[in-house]
């Protein structure tokens, strides 16, 4: 058979048709995600919440900042001037990003002293524990404690070391929000913020 | 001592008109005296979805800057319910000839008389939307299933919280479950996941909404309007948080009446949520 470059043949044309059949009926019977439009739009919509809770209330991010200020200078001495921190959009994910330059490292490690003061991070525990702490018998009580402060040291291991590489990109993790109903500062947007990031601290 | 509540929503065009005149009508119907306050000065609507355009003579304005005798003298009395009332807003003036004390004056002297006071706010969240919340007790948030009102309602329910007003709910407005079970637009749950608040009630998607404003006779008069009952249902959980007892419709055509009385009495109709 003479075949001239570019034209096909019956067995490649076959193939083609095969190919299209196949197509037709995936297009037809396959359930990807972009179809669920209604998913698409919720995530859509946390993302874009995330963000504009950030910004409508600079305090948040305030409080944040000088708490992790706090949290980490027990460890290391830093330039809190130059602290970058905001919210970054990375594709479908919000990180927070925060640059924070590390003058020197403390050599004594004071992590006790830290957990039984008022840390930053026990302020923020605090508000959501104390019921829990009532409800429970005293004895009890000791064991949560205990396993608070275990807690404690995790994170702030943690958030050494991601600080090392002085960026510490955190995903904001965003709980299914149950409004708290606590009285809010004035012009201060409220508790359900605040409940959010305890999540992530 | 009345309830004053709000009903309000950042975004325009989601429903809080219609559903001010459905809610204030289904109150009245569950015998309540009711007050609906138009706070929409220089875009007065809410007369002409209640059908009432023709009656007014005084306004909200009038009524502040005590341009007639008492605020009775602005109500206008819907006739087709025993006491439902409508205090009308301006149409020549602008939204900062009512101040926010004075706004929180008129809402408490209209508490000491009537059971509930209505309040329909205005879209945006400028100066008319602070005046329509600061007297309220409660609100309600008006959204429809789609991205750009479920953002809006985030950002009014924000800005209620910073005054705090904290008792506030939900209302879904023109849900279509087709669409939601095709997984094309958003659910009840997506929404109250967003944001995180209660909801009082879901009204669907209905042609006869715009039927009755055309007309200008609240939708809860019409029988088998599945919005309508909706409304009714709200207006019941407004009255009593804890009510169980739903109205429902029922199909009254031939064939739904053969079934009934060949399978019993069972409901084919909506269910009103």
């Amino acid at each position: 058979m003479d075949i001239k470059p570019g034209e096909q043949t019956d067995q490649e044309d076959n193939n083609n048709m095969i190919d299209d059949i196949v197509e037709f009926f995936t297009r037809i019977f396959k359930k990807t995600e972009s179809d669920d439009v209604g998913l698409q739009a919720k995530e859509r919509l946390k993302l874009v919440l995330i963000s504009d809770r950030a910004t409508v209330s600079p305090h948040i991010m305030q409080s944040l900042k000088e708490e992790l200020i706090e949290v980490i200078s027990r460890y290391m001495t830093i330039d809190t001037d130059s602290i970058q921190m905001n919210l970054e959009r990375k594709g479908k994910a919000v990180a927070l990003a925060a640059n924070i330059p590390v003058v020197s490292m403390k050599r004594s490690n004071k992590k006790k002293k830290g957990g039984n003061g008022v840390s930053g991070e026990k302020k923020i525990r605090d508000n959501s524990e104390v019921k829990e702490k009532k409800e429970t018998p005293d004895i009890s009580g000791d064991v949560i404690e205990k396993s608070k402060d275990q807690e404690n040291e995790k994170e702030e291991l943690a958030q050494q070391n991601s600080s090392l590489k002085k960026t510490t990109p955190t995903r904001l993790k965003r709980k299914p929000a149950r409004r708290r109903r606590t009285r809010p500062a004035a012009g201060r947007r409220p508790s359900r913020k605040r409940s959010r990031l305890r999540d992530d601290l | 001592m009345g309830k004053v509540i709000v009903i309000t929503s950042g975004k325009g065009g989601v429903g809080k008109t219609v559903t001010t005149a459905n809610i204030g009508a289904s109150l009245a119907l569950e015998g309540k005296k009711v007050v609906v306050i138009d706070a929409d000065i220089g875009l007065r609507n809410l007369d002409l979805v209640m059908g009432l355009e023709n009656r007014i003579v005084f306004d909200i304005v009038d009524v502040i800057e005590k341009k007639c005798r008492s605020y009775r003298q602005a109500l206008i009395r819907d006739k087709r319910f025993k006491s439902l009332f409508l205090l009308p807003s301006s149409q020549s003036r602008e939204k900062d000839s009512v101040s926010p004390n004075q706004m929180v004056d008129l809402c408490d002297t209209l508490r000491e008389h009537f059971d509930f006071v209505l309040i329909d706010c205005p879209a945006g969240i400028e100066q008319g939307f602070k005046n329509a919340i600061i007297g309220s007790d409660e609100s309600i948030i008006v959204t429809n299933p789609e991205v750009s009102s479920v953002r809006d309602a985030d950002r009014v329910i924000g800005l209620l919280e910073a005054e705090e007003k904290s008792e506030h709910w939900l209302l879904v407005n023109r849900m279509n479950d087709g669409l939601v079970k095709r997984k094309k637009m958003l659910s009840v749950e997506d929404i109250t996941e967003v944001l995180g608040i209660d909801v009082i009630g879901i009204v669907p998607e209905d042609e006869n909404v715009l039927f009755s404003t055309n007309k200008g006779i609240p939708l809860v008069l019409e029988k088998n309007s599945l919005a309508g009952v909706s409304y009714r249902n709200i207006a019941r959980k407004l009255i009593d948080p804890n009510c169980t007892q739903e109205i429902e419709i029922r199909d009254d055509g031939f064939w739904a009446k053969l079934k009934r009385l060949f399978l019993g009495d069972r409901s084919f109709g909506y269910k009103a949520r």
